[in-house]
């Protein structure tokens, strides 16, 4: 059974189509990128997925559980939103003990937990015992990311996980993504460091103007690109999210 | 569903949040000062009249509770719940981290997270005054019922007044999340039921202006708390009232935990309507007729308009100016504390007085202008926070300066001349002196208009705080805002006195500027004759010699004399501002 599967989800603001008949099917233990220019609709998607926000129309299921029932999905997903959901006044520290408290996660089990990601990322007890109003973009990113891991959820939901991240920092973290996978977590990821996609995801969907313009491996996906013999995934991404094709060459960034 | 130990959650989320607020407060050493302040300072009030009148109270007896008790404590409840829905609707009408917490527990345990914590802010303000009422209590009466009543009614009080807050909080904020028209026009509809509110309080509260007392809402269910409280003590309550009302609080608290986890949740996983949608039709430029004249920031400030004549530069800052006002009004919260604290010393001396509505025409023509002034240009540098570059780089300091009053003076100014007109012609005064009210008026909407910019661009605040969910909230300094404010309500009440009794303006005027410095240099001075001595008879001749100038004398003299003072101070306070705007390197 899929990890996530989702059937002609669609969700509609007013005129505007944010996610247009989504088609997709995750399965068990791999990671799906997920990548779109922006106000493609992958935030959208992402809660939609993650039952903060519900569908207009069509169906989606995470760990075999329609994401309209909230009350069953929470134990299932882990969630590290583009914006790190953190409290200015705690620490690392009190937050992460927060956090498992509130899903009731054995504390012996979850401090040893907390303390082995947190030394992954190099953030030092010091560092975890300090307020997280003092933190830098990247330490609030790797807070953030062990919280969304914390209790090892069935589905992550990565959205940029690597932002603001040193090169160091950012590979643990790809790493990190390996080993979720390994031990059985779905990995849902969205970012826009495409080579990140390349190196760990196994599944990449493109969503463009809230469509799935194209699914298939990375390998697969820089064999479409027809720019010659430096194809990479990121000449797929602009060939299949450019309005016009032959204005593909003229685009700088796709976020 | 909510998950099993849904309970323990919401009390570990209350006890998280609340831990969370006193941090926040704890940063901010003046806030915590004032708070304390406020805390200690009625509490040791009360230890005070306790000690004092100790053997006084035991004498009196048993006495009958009496209604204006059961009433006052209806109001208090009353006032709590408009606190309380004021609070949810403009500051937290979601949690924060909220995809993480909606992502990790269930929607009942975030709202009774949410309960919990908002009852122990309220606790945290009422416990130290409880806390000695209980022991006076025991200690006059030795009433040991009391020790546990007094704190449970207290208790009750205000969890059962925050519930129905957040009840009524939580059903407004939906209805803005759900209805385009509620969406749209929030601003003025709050503002509308705030003014209901306080008129509803002032009904109440000043039988002197045709109200009814606080002893009209003696009946109100709520006011019973205190017949709970007195159980054990000479005070005789009614039982069966005290009874009412703690079963009726458990239902509440039943009843309200319910109904607030299904608005809240409609709330939250409910998409918002924006308040811009009928305005994108309106400044749609197909929709409108001359796309000339229509722009998206004028259709946004619609049904405002900028005169045409005026130069685009300082209409787009002015439009701006108000956009960001009517979207942000959070931003205005600081108005309310001068406003409240002088607004209500004007109402008590308008109880004294023996027209109480003499006094609504001069508190117009002086509390108005500064809100005016204040409203749109308080911190106008501060306000623009990371786009400030922008601006210094985009705009000269004569349009942004201009820019920055005029909402003050197309909005502030009529509505200021209006009010007071209305409020003289219904007080007792001759058209002249109700004419000189509304020139008062007019003149410190003036003064106050042009002094903001200046005072607010010379001590600019680009820190933000945090209320609710925003962490873009910048309210001016603390020090601007006060001194704005006497700067422009001092010397316009001063004007508004030489109008309306020039012998007591006259009177103020020698006693500021001459006995009270006398006074005290002749206190420091002791029996000392020497420079502060004679420093003091100095004074001391100044204030007699003001006195010794006749009402009428003094009415022309000090009236003038205030009036160019005004008309110089404006020109000053516009021409620096632009200077300073002009000059500005921020060092963001």
């Amino acid at each position: 059974m899929p990890s996530i599967e989702t059937t002609a989800l669609t969700k509609r603001y007013g005129s505007t189509t944010a996610v247009d008949q989504l088609n997709l099917s995750v399965p068990d233990g791999t990671v799906y990128g997920f990548l779109g220019p922006n106000g493609a609709g992958k935030t959208t998607t992402m809660r939609i997925l993650t039952g903060l926000t519900t569908p207009t129309s069509g169906s989606a299921t995470v760990a075999g559980v329609p994401v309209t029932d909230r009350d069953s999905l929470r134990p299932h997903i882990g969630y590290l939103p583009e914006e790190p959901p953190l409290y200015e006044q705690a620490t690392a520290y009190e937050q992460l003990e927060y956090v498992a408290g509130l899903r009731d996660l054995p504390s012996r089990e979850t401090q040893d937990r907390i303390d082995d990601l947190l030394n992954r990322l190099d953030l030092s007890p010091n560092d975890a015992a300090t307020r997280i109003a003092e933190y830098s973009k990247g330490m609030r990113q790797k807070v953030a990311y062990v919280q969304a891991v914390l209790h090892d959820p069935d589905v992550a939901f990565l959205d940029e996980p690597t932002s603001g991240l040193d090169p160091r920092a950012a590979r643990t973290i790809r790493e990190l993504i390996g080993e979720l996978t390994d031990e059985g977590t779905t990995v849902f990821l969205s970012t826009h460091i495409l080579p990140v996609v390349e190196e760990v995801a196994d599944t990449v969907g493109i969503l463009y103007d809230g469509k799935l313009v194209a699914e298939d491996t990375p390998d697969q996906l820089t064999q479409r690109a027809e720019t010659g013999e430096t194809r990479t995934l990121e000449d797929a991404f602009l060939e299949l999210t450019s309005t016009d094709p032959a204005e593909d060459d003229t685009e700088e960034t796709y976020g | 569903m909510a998950e099993s130990n849904w309970l323990q959650h919401a009390l570990d989320v209350g006890v998280f949040e609340f831990r969370r607020s006193v941090r926040a407060i704890w940063q901010d050493k003046a806030r915590t000062f004032l708070m304390a302040a406020g805390l200690v300072f009625p509490s040791l009030m009360l230890v005070g009249f306790i000690s004092l009148f100790s053997g006084v109270i035991r004498d009196i007896g048993t006495v009958s509770l009496p209604p204006v008790a059961r009433g006052t404590v209806a109001l208090l409840w009353l006032f709590g719940v408009f606190i309380a829905t004021q609070r949810v609707v403009s500051a937290r009408p979601r949690i924060d981290a909220e995809s993480l917490m909606l992502t990790t527990i269930s929607a009942r345990t975030v709202i009774g997270g949410l309960l919990v914590a908002e009852t122990l802010r309220v606790l945290a303000y009422l416990g130290l005054p409880v806390l000695v009422l209980t022991g006076g209590m025991v200690y006059l009466f030795s009433s040991p019922a009391s020790a546990l009543l007094i704190p449970l009614a207290a208790v009750l009080l205000g969890l059962t007044a925050v519930l129905v807050g957040m009840v009524l909080g939580y059903a407004v904020a939906l209805l803005i999340a759900t209805s385009p028209f509620v969406a749209r026009h929030k601003t003025i509809l709050g503002g509308v039921a705030v003014l209901a509110a306080m008129g509803g309080y002032l009904f109440v509260t000043l039988p002197q202006f045709g109200g009814v007392g606080q002893e009209a809402l003696a009946d109100l269910p709520v006011g019973w708390f205190v017949d709970l409280a007195v159980i054990g003590s000479p005070i005789q309550g009614s039982v069966t009232n005290a009874t009412v009302i703690v079963v009726g609080s458990l239902l509440v608290v039943v009843g309200g935990i319910a109904l607030i986890e299904r608005e809240a949740t409609r709330l939250w996983f409910t998409d918002p309507v924006s308040g811009e949608e009928e305005q994108k039709e309106e400044s749609n430029p197909a929709a409108t007729a001359s796309k000339e004249t229509r722009t998206a920031l004028a259709g946004a400030t619609a049904p405002i308009r900028i005169p045409e004549g005026i130069s685009q530069p300082t209409r787009r800052v002015a439009q701006w100016i108000i956009l960001r006002t009517r979207r942000d009004p959070r931003r205005l919260n600081f108005l309310l504390l001068p406003v409240v604290m002088v607004g209500s010393a004007i109402f008590s001396s308008g109880i004294q007085a023996e027209s109480p509505l003499a006094v609504l025409a001069p508190a117009a023509a002086v509390l108005l202008p500064w809100m005016a002034g204040a409203t749109f240009a308080m911190n106008p540098l501060g306000d623009e926070g990371a786009v400030l570059p922008i601006a210094l780089i985009s705009s000269s300091g004569l349009d942004y300066v201009r820019g920055v009053m005029l909402p003050g003076l197309l909005l502030g100014l009529p509505i200021v001349v209006l009010v007071t007109g209305g409020a003289a012609l219904v007080g007792p005064f001759e058209p002249p002196v109700a004419v000189g009210l509304v020139g008062v008026a007019f003149l410190a909407t003036v003064v106050a208009v042009s002094t903001a910019p200046a005072v607010g661009m010379w001590f600019p605040r680009f820190s933000a705080i945090s209320i609710g969910q925003s962490r873009e909230v910048v309210p001016p300094r603390l020090v601007t805002t006060a001194f704005h404010f006497l700067g422009v309500t001092g010397p316009a009440t001063l004007l508004a006195l030489c109008l309306l009794n020039p012998r007591f303006a006259r009177t103020l005027v020698a006693g500021l500027v001459g006995f009270l410095p006398a006074a005290l240099l002749q206190l420091v001075a002791g029996d000392d004759v020497g420079v502060l001595s004679d420093a003091s008879a100095w004074f001391h001749g100044i204030g007699t010699a003001v006195q010794s100038v006749s009402g009428e004398s003094f009415q022309l003299v000090g009236g003038s004399l205030l009036v160019v003072s005004a008309v110089v101070v404006t020109v000053l306070s516009y021409r620096l501002a632009v200077r300073r705007f002009d000059r500005y390197s921020p060092s963001l």
